[in-house]
């Protein structure tokens, strides 16, 4: 039976799906969809940057002020986007929050509404790229150092982080599905067969361009196309480029990429609309992943064994 | 008033006795008639036995497992982990997990 549950968490909607044939397991399964809406709850409740409360605004309202002891999952996604940024060279940095709010994404999209126009001055922009070496943490103690000028934002990778954790967990009640605004990933097929997944079409977002049959991995897009608004006369989006402060402005309009996980998926898209397509292809292929890519002028760039069809599980990661 | 039978064949025609015949040795007869019963028999034995299965045999034949279904998904339950899966008698057969048809992708990635 294929079981489904959808809710809203992290500012977009939640879908997992678990497929098994042992009607012995329906409570458990149902038990665990619902432990699974608890878990993005609970990661939005720490590490949200628009939750005052949150873990991750009480690091950054105290930077400057020395080390400060985190929570374990906080420590868990800070190292991973640490470790991010130092394999992107520091092209994917967590450290650009201060550069967002410069540039007007200071509430939730939900909050703000989708291609707000504002009449404020524009604002000069601050370049963080290499930041993230600044940032000093304590294994021992747990604690993290914040430079005063430096805030974090780890939106995307721990969205990322959340799918993958909800899917391991859920994997021994059978095949799994985690989505999370586009963040997917799968572990296990439907009794043989592969997970259909669309492709949005990045110019007509109602429909899709792409069909992937997901036997393995996770799917992630970034798109300079969802969260824009203008700023005087300039068009802004929440994707920042660390090497200029601002807006992402590259040739690129959308990256799909297809990696063994989703946290993986979600930094190699970024950084790849980040690089463009030449700096972006080589990225992907240096590291065995495949991609999508929608320029700006609707051509699209197919990188690696990037799966239109059917997924099929290459060398660089284990299918199992 | 004593009266005899005398042992005939089949078509009529009295029986032969041996000479110098014993009260013994009067009942061949009979011993013929049994022995012949007795030779009917296991020959009508082998030839049921040719044609049938040996009860040895339909023994050591193990009963197939009933298929509830064509595709039955319990195929996938591993046997080493779960127990055999219990068939249910007639008319309270539970219902069994359909294999979904996707006809349209289940979701899709998008921007975020």
């Amino acid at each position: 039976m294929l079981y489904e549950h959808h809710f809203r968490a992290m500012n977009t909607g939640v879908g997992v799906w678990v497929w098994s044939t042992d009607p012995e397991r329906r409570s458990r399964i149902r038990a665990g969809t619902r432990w699974a809406e608890d878990f993005f709850a609970d990661v939005e409740a720490q590490l949200s940057r628009f939750r005052s409360t949150s873990a991750l605004s009480q690091l950054n309202r105290a930077a400057g002020r020395g080390p400060q002891v985190v929570s374990p999952m906080l420590w868990t996604v800070l190292v991973a986007a640490l470790d991010a940024a130092h394999e992107s060279g520091g092209i994917y940095d967590a450290t650009v929050l201060h550069s967002l709010e410069r540039a007007g994404y200071d509430r939730s999209f939900e909050a703000i509404g989708a291609s707000v126009e504002t009449e404020e001055p524009d604002v000069p922009s601050v370049r963080t790229v290499g930041s993230w070496r600044r940032i000093r943490m304590d294994d021992g103690a747990r604690s993290v150092d914040l430079p005063g000028d430096l805030a974090l934002d780890l939106g995307g990778i721990a969205k990322g982080w959340t799918v993958d954790h909800v899917a391991l967990a859920l994997a021994p009640l059978g095949a799994v599905l985690v989505d999370a605004g586009g963040d997917l990933r799968v572990l296990g097929t439907v009794d043989g067969e592969p997970w259909p997944i669309g492709v949005q079409d990045p110019f007509k977002p109602e429909r899709d361009r792409a069909f992937v049959r997901l036997r393995c991995g996770a799917l992630a897009t970034s798109s300079i196309g969802g969260r824009r608004w203008q700023r005087g006369d300039r068009t802004l989006h929440h994707l920042i480029d660390p090497r200029t402060g601002t807006s992402v402005d590259s040739n690129l309009h959308s990256v799909t990429v297809h990696a063994s996980d989703a946290m993986t998926a979600d930094v190699a898209a970024k950084v790849v609309l980040v690089l463009g397509s030449e700096a972006g292809t080589a990225y992907v292929v240096q590291r065995g992943l495949s991609a999508l890519l929608t320029s700006t002028d609707g051509h699209e760039i197919v990188v690696g064994d990037f799966p239109h069809q059917e997924v099929v599980p290459n060398a660089s990661f284990h299918c199992a | 008033m004593r009266t005899t039978t005398t042992p005939r064949s089949a078509n009529g025609a009295p029986v032969q006795r041996p000479p110098g015949g014993s009260a013994a040795s009067g009942q061949w007869w009979k011993a013929w008639v049994l022995l012949t019963s007795l030779g009917a028999t296991v020959l009508g034995w082998m030839a049921l036995s040719m044609a049938e299965p040996a009860v040895e045999s339909a023994v050591a034949v193990p009963a197939p497992t009933p298929r509830l279904t064509q595709d039955s998904p319990v195929r996938q339950v591993s046997g080493l982990e779960q127990p055999r899966p219990r068939l249910p008698s007639a008319g309270t057969l539970p219902a069994m997990p359909q294999k979904p048809v996707f006809r349209a992708p289940v979701t899709r990635t998008r921007r975020s």
